[in-house]
């Protein structure tokens, strides 16, 4: 079974988070269709348990939690998604680089990476949007400069693997420069690897903003699972589903594309083709 | 060069047909395969890849996987005792003795983490429980002619030749009567080569060790074995001793496999060798495997040719429907050679 | 035979190359060696694992920097080049690695992977493609074009390395034991393959092997290498049948043989014999291995 949708198909778990991922993209297109935005759900229902006309209650200003999760899936998705793109983007260039061309720029690389990796993520997150004021962008600019390194590193190893490979060097043979054969013979090969760290990219920057917002720091007019956590709180003895919903939204959604990056890594795995 | 005589046969393989089961696909490895081994024999199993000689290798030790092999008939028995369908637990018990192994890479086989002489010693302990374990270290090291000191060293620290006396080491404390060594020089330089067959020669004389010595390099076996069996697809198709097998050889395959290994050229200059591609086990043939690359080939062929001996050699035996044309062809070659 | 007044094709002077691991090991991978390869010719460089013949092949190929000595292509010097001239000039020589497997990119399709290598010529690089293919036993052309290389199998991608190795129409082919990923009865069709691009395009070869009876059956000239150094050079027969260094002579009794073996068996079974046996046979038995 050489085809990757043939291969993937075999991960069970994979599959399983892949189909609820799609679930979460599908809320996102088919949302904003229907109707469902910020605006006017404030209600005179407040407080209420979860029940018929409000499956998963209502909260202190009367605005259905329900809607609120879905309304929620758009920002986490879309800070994920960025976050994770820009990373890779960006680790990408600086691995293959680092890795081909060598010398002291790829140490003082290196350096540079394992001193964002050291730190730890949320403290360096929230002094660098404390810093910078909050809004989406400067979130996902945040998260994404917490990232790189590591995609950078796998980058990297995977580039220095193959750059001595003797298919890269027939072609080094055929008289091709060093910059068309680290982009057309090396990265095609190397990529494989950064597509699952990208993947588990997503879930981290959710988990982070959600921590962000929990604590305040994220933008304040955005719905967001961290912010229903932060307003939430007060209430947690005698409203409990304002806190336990979006926690298991965030727990599951972080965890589909953590399990769904394990699956695309194991697809990729040459080793595993048998 | 004679070995003691066979006793009653330590390997007995008797029409074995194995077949591996991935998914929906069944590969016929093992189509019919008899063996004989006796005690102190010196034994050579020659085959390329896919002629299924590593599938008899690891049925041999009871190393087939259970969940994806499937024994379709015939039987093994191992000193007499009926291993075919021998469990796990059961084959842990045979393993050192009477039967021992040796393999290709003898690194992967080594524990990195332990010194050689412990790991030697484990397998002393484990089969000679009581006795003196560093004397018999010291004994084993002798027998296999590496240094005392070479007891403390870790695997990664010996060269390729060196680790695989240290296997050969383990799997003599076990005192086993028969060595499967499955391509035990393949990774290892010409010279350490040679020096790895001897020492295998000298301790199955000395020892009273009968040796089936499974590879794909001729000269290796020739040198080594006074019996011979030649693999193909599943199959043995020629065997006996060795100046019929390889001094008269008579199938088509065994005579393009001894030209490709010497690469002999024709008279036309071009260097001789058997076109096509070895056949795909997963949809075995009726007839003769052979066929399709054979340059002998007839109607009969389409049936799998019975076990013949060769004229005038008991002790040689193939099958081939048309010995008679293809030791025809080679005695008016060897006419015209000595005419011309 | 080519003339031994052949012009001089490779020359390395004096070279030598360090390693140094990272445990702080250093390795003297080659230690002052000098080889000459001429217009047309073949020569075998023998030795075993760790001679420094696989090393010496790849300073050879401008793939690794030699410590000292110069590599002369055509008479010039490759260090001395631009960096643009050196592209250009290594094109004449063509590698043909030990692994077919890690010899082509996986991910590309062999239009793709001959498209590299005859693109910078012609125009009508499918057809040359195609041409290609054929010429190395693969046929139809056409229909490999499209697939990938783990779609082909062993013998297959040998073949499909070797064309690729002729796209540029090289002058010399540096080859690091190119029979080592085939089976022993197959052996014989990459040979002829060999035999004919030699033939037909008047390729000179360096190769590399640590067996014997290819460098007999195949070169004119023969170069022993032992831990860095060439210990023997000289034609063929005189070095395989009448070795005068000690260190080749142990290499040449160590070879297990058949032919000794058949020797041995009586005189009834031998050398002669089989000998006469296998070129009658051949007749009947294997063909040139054109079929693919």
């Amino acid at each position: 079974m050489r085809s990757f949708p043939g291969r993937f198909a075999r991960q069970r778990a994979g599959v399983a988070a892949a189909l609820f991922v799609a679930l979460l993209v599908g809320i996102c297109i088919v949302g904003p269709l229907i109707g469902l935005a910020e605006a006017d759900r404030m209600s005179n229902d407040v407080l209420i348990a979860p029940s018929g006309g409000h499956p998963l209650g209502t909260d202190d200003l009367g605005r259905d939690v329900l809607v609120d999760l879905l309304l929620g899936v758009q920002v986490s998705l879309f800070v994920g998604f960025a976050a994770a793109v820009v990373a890779s983007v960006l680790g990408t260039v600086i691995g293959a680089a680092s890795g081909h061309y060598g010398g002291l720029a790829d140490l003082a690389v290196m350096r540079l990476a394992e001193i964002f990796q050291v730190i730890p993520s949320f403290i360096l997150a929230a002094v660098l949007v404390a810093l910078s004021g909050p809004g989406l962008m400067r979130v996902v600019a945040v998260i994404a400069l917490l990232a790189w390194p590591q995609v950078a590193r796998v980058m990297r190893g995977e580039v220095l693997r193959i750059k001595n490979l003797e298919y890269v060097d027939a072609v080094r043979c055929l008289g091709f420069r060093e910059s068309y054969i680290l982009f057309a013979e090396v990265i095609p090969n190397a990529i494989a690897p950064v597509l699952a760290v990208g993947t588990m990219i997503v879930g981290q920057a959710i988990l982070l903003e959600a921590s962000l917002a929990f604590f305040g720091l994220s933008s304040v007019d955005i719905v967001s699972w961290g912010r229903m956590l932060n307003s939430g709180q007060r209430f947690l003895f005698n409203a409990w589903w304002l806190s336990f919903f979006p926690g298991v939204a965030i727990f599951s959604t972080v965890l589909a594309f953590n399990l769904l990056g394990d699956a695309i890594g194991a697809t990729l795995d040459p080793k595993g083709s048998r | 060069m004679a070995n003691s005589e066979p006793g009653p046969p330590l390997i007995e393989v008797d029409d074995l047909r194995l077949a591996y089961v991935i998914g929906t696909q069944v590969v016929h490895a093992l189509q019919g395969v008899s063996l004989v081994v006796g005690a102190g024999e010196v034994v050579g199993l020659v085959g390329e890849s896919g002629s299924g000689k590593s599938t008899l290798a690891s049925a041999l030790m009871g190393l087939t996987d259970p969940r994806r092999a499937r024994i379709d008939g015939g039987r093994i028995a191992i000193d007499g005792k009926d291993v075919t369908h021998l469990s796990a637990a059961e084959w842990e018990r045979m393993r050192g003795h009477p039967l021992a192994m040796v393999f290709q890479d003898p690194l992967n086989f080594l524990n990195p983490v332990m010194r050689a002489g412990r790991q030697i010693g484990e397998s002393v302990r484990r089969h000679d429980p009581g006795v003196d374990v560093s004397a018999r270290v010291h004994e084993l090291l002798e027998l296999v002619r590496l240094p005392p000191s070479s007891a403390r060293a870790y695997p990664h620290e010996l060269s390729g030749g060196m680790r695989q006396r240290v296997l050969l080491a383990i799997a003599l404390g076990c005192r086993p009567r028969l060595l499967i060594a499955d391509e035990p020089t393949t990774a290892l330089d010409v010279t350490t080569q040679a020096e790895i067959m001897l020492l295998l020669r000298d301790l199955c004389r000395s020892l009273g060790m009968a040796m089936l010595l499974i590879s794909h390099d001729l000269g290796l076996v020739a040198d080594a074995c006074e019996r011979i069996h030649v693999m193909y697809a599943g199959r043995i198709i020629e065997w006996g001793e060795r100046r019929g097998v390889f001094g008269n050889p008579c199938h088509p395959y065994t005579i393009g496999l001894l030209q490709s290994a010497y690469a002999a050229r024709n008279a036309a200059g071009r260097f001789v060798t058997i076109g096509g591609e070895a056949p795909n086990l997963a949809r075995p043939a009726e007839g003769c495997p052979f066929a399709p690359r054979c340059g002998f080939v007839l109607e009969a062929c389409r049936r799998m040719p019975d076990a013949v001996p060769v004229e005038g050699d008991g002790a040689h035996t193939l099958r081939c429907w048309n010995a008679r044309s293809v030791r025809a062809a080679a005695n008016g070659a060897s006419e015209q050679a000595d005419a011309g | 035979m080519p003339a031994e007044e052949a012009p001089p094709l490779l020359v390395l002077k004096d070279i030598a190359k360090t390693f140094r691991s990272a445990g702080g090991e250093t390795v003297h991978a080659v230690r002052g060696v000098s080889l000459t390869v001429r217009e047309r010719e073949t020569v075998a460089l023998v030795g075993e694992s760790g001679s420094g013949k696989s090393t010496l092949g790849r300073i050879a190929l401008g793939l690794i920097r030699p410590d000292a000595g110069r590599v002369l292509l055509a008479g010039r010097d490759l260090e001395a080049l631009s960096t643009r001239e050196f592209r250009r000039a290594r094109c004449a020589m063509q590698p043909i690695f030990q692994d077919p497997t890690a010899a082509l990119n996986p991910r590309r399709t062999i239009r793709s992977l001959l498209g590299q290598a005859c693109g910078r010529f012609a125009d009508d690089v499918e057809q040359r493609s195609i041409g290609l293919l054929e010429s190395v036993g693969l046929r139809p052309g056409a229909d490999y074009m499209g697939r990938l290389p783990h779609e082909l199998s062993g013998g297959q991608r040998q073949r499909l390395v070797l064309a690729r190795a002729i796209a540029m129409q090289p002058r010399l082919v540096i080859a690091d034991e190119p029979l080592s990923g085939a089976d022993v009865s197959i052996r014989g069709q990459i040979l002829n393959l060999l035999l004919d691009i030699r033939e037909e395009r008047g390729v000179a070869y360096l190769m590399i092997t640590h067996d014997i009876s290819v460098a007999r059956a195949f070169a004119d000239r023969v170069a022993v290498m032992m831990q860095g150094q060439i210990v023997e050079c000289g034609p063929a027969e005189e070095v395989l049948t009448a070795p005068r260094h000690q260190y080749t002579q142990r290499l040449l009794k160590a070879v297990p043989s058949i032919e000794r073996t058949a020797a041995m068996a009586g005189p009834a079974y031998g050398l002669a014999e089989s000998r006469a046996r296998a070129s009658a046979l051949s007749a009947g038995v294997g063909h040139s291995g054109a079929s693919g």
